[in-house]
């Protein structure tokens, strides 16, 4: 029974799975054995380092002083991680002079040496960790830029991603704004991590905000820059509410031809436009308002909204009667939740209407066509009913 | 004169561990730290500090939790509490002087900054 083939074949799948499981389970076994060592290991470095960098913002008064610190780390990669990791928690902490004399930790020459070679090398975690350094450190010399912008351009989208990063700490305004664009001009770079990239690029604190602000226009102008791309860039003016564009975003859309494939841009353009309140562009957001797309035209509803003005609502109102049954749920939601004259204008309208088929169904102009209006209206009148009821309930519940 | 006691309850050990540094160098206090707000506030059920110093975010009860029990118990109402915390909202430091804290220190901060603003404190209990 034994020398079956069966029994045989049972026999050496059993042995494979167990040496798989043993595999396996070794594996586990040295993986947490190691990590846990790496732990205790991280734990000594910060109980040993911590009181003596504290010591040294004590004390340091030039940036020289930091030799002293530096030259305790030995040169194994794990302990300059561990210690820029260590600083560069500090600098969460403290600010002023002392956050300066944090940053003569990170740049001093003996590290920025250390993952200058790293920058140098050709495999791609090296070449990682040298963009992490220099994100944190900033670049200063034409030879590490020109290294990292190499860098940029290579296959490896997280390499590039790191080094245009790592670019962005850059006090050259040129420099920056190349990294940015071309990184812009990938076909890789996601949506996140151009958004990121846009965060380093443009925040506030940065003495550069006034030519940087220039050079976001120069993204969304520049032709070889994709449309997913210059949406994203809209997207980031009118979620940071930077008010100072809302003519240059004005122009824009007026210079933008209705298109198939400009539809989502235009879209992405009027919702800015909406967000940042550019009145003077109501009357061209209202032609959009019209167009046969009722993606486009809900967009410009939200986007009238929020423009607000008594023209404006009056115009939504008179799209209440659009074919689409979409645009007119939107319309009706966003003047029952408008604070001001959206409700009075929805009461006019139902007031109205509901006069107009009281007259419809008493005189003899009852046809099929009339019939199918009729019935539209009431699904409108009914719609505001029901909107007006859940805001109603809605107050009642958040009201303590 | 005795040494005054501070109790300091921050998760973040190297926040603690700053604070401690600044306090047992400037001023000498006796410091019982904690990384937990619910140890925290254990420990306060049956000790009464000259200060406390109190991180927001904390884990087990936050900040302002712990600040609100405080003050509702006689026995702390002269202790003086300093609010630590990396939220910097306006509305956070409003809530936080709301709840009758002394002083609120956004981080990153400054140790001289810090020493200042506990020896303003210290001086006018």
């Amino acid at each position: 029974m034994f020398g079956t083939p069966t029994y045989q074949a049972v026999f050496f799948l059993v042995a494979v799975l167990s040496l798989i499981f043993i595999f396996l389970l070794g594996y586990t076994f040295w993986t947490r054995t190691k990590n846990k060592y790496w732990n205790r290991y991280g734990r000594k470095f910060k109980d040993m380092f911590t009181p003596l960098i504290f010591d040294y913002v004590d004390s340091a008064r030039k940036s020289n002083d930091a030799d002293a610190v530096v030259k305790k780390v030995t040169r194994r990669i794990q302990d300059i991680e561990l210690f820029i990791d260590l600083v560069d928690n500090m600098t969460e902490i403290l600010s002023g002079d002392d956050r300066q004399k944090l940053r003569w930790l990170i740049n001093n020459p003996r590290i920025e040496h250390y993952y200058r070679k790293k920058l140098n090398s050709t495999r791609r975690g090296d070449q990682l960790l040298a963009c992490v350094y220099y994100a944190k450190s900033g670049v200063v010399e034409l030879k590490v830029a020109v290294e990292l912008f190499e860098l940029c351009s290579s296959k490896n989208i997280k390499v590039a991603f790191g080094a245009a990063k790592a670019l962005q700490s850059s006090t050259n305004h040129e420099m920056r704004f190349y990294a940015l664009k071309d990184f812009f001009l990938r076909k890789d770079a996601t949506e996140l991590m151009i958004g990121e990239l846009l965060h380093l690029f443009h925040h506030n604190s940065n003495p550069i905000y006034q030519t940087s602000d220039q050079s976001l226009k120069q993204l969304l102008l520049d032709k070889n820059i994709r449309k997913e791309r210059k949406e994203i860039v809209i997207k980031y003016i009118s979620h940071h509410n930077f008010y100072e564009y809302s003519t240059f975003l004005h122009q824009y859309l007026q210079k933008i031809l209705y298109r198939p494939d400009n539809k989502s841009l235009i879209k992405h353009l009027i919702a800015a436009i909406g967000v940042l309140r550019v009145e003077e562009a109501a009357l061209l957001v209202r032609n959009y308002a019209v167009y046969p797309d009722p993606d486009l035209r809900v967009c410009c509803v939200e986007a009238l909204n929020q423009l607000g003005g008594e023209e404006n609502l009056l115009f939504i109102t008179t799209m209440l009667l659009d074919i689409e049954f979409d645009v007119r749920k939107r319309i009706i939601q966003t003047l029952v939740q408008d604070p001001d004259d959206g409700h009075l204008l929805l009461e006019k309208f139902m007031l109205t209407h509901l006069k107009f088929i009281t007259k419809i169904w008493s005189s003899d102009l009852q046809s099929h066509d009339m019939f199918v209006i009729v019935n539209k209206l009431q699904s409108i009148t009914q719609g505001i009913r029901i909107a007006s009821a859940n805001k109603k309930q809605h107050l009642k519940s958040t009201r303590p | 004169m005795s040494k005054k006691d501070v109790v300091v309850i921050d998760d973040d050990e190297l926040t603690c561990m700053l604070i401690r540094r600044i306090l047992e160098r400037e001023f000498k206090f006796n410091i019982v730290s904690f990384k937990n707000g619910l140890e925290g506030l254990e420990y306060l059920e049956n000790h009464n500090p000259d200060l406390v110093v109190l991180d927001l975010m904390l884990p087990g009860k936050n900040g302002f939790e712990i600040l609100k029990s405080l003050r509702k118990r006689e026995e702390f109402k002269n202790t003086k509490i300093i609010l630590v915390s990396a939220k910097s909202n306006s509305s956070d430091i409003e809530r936080g002087f709301d709840l009758s804290a002394d002083e609120y220190v956004t981080k990153p901060f400054q140790q001289q900054e810090f020493v200042v603003r506990i020896k303003k404190l210290m001086r006018a209990s």
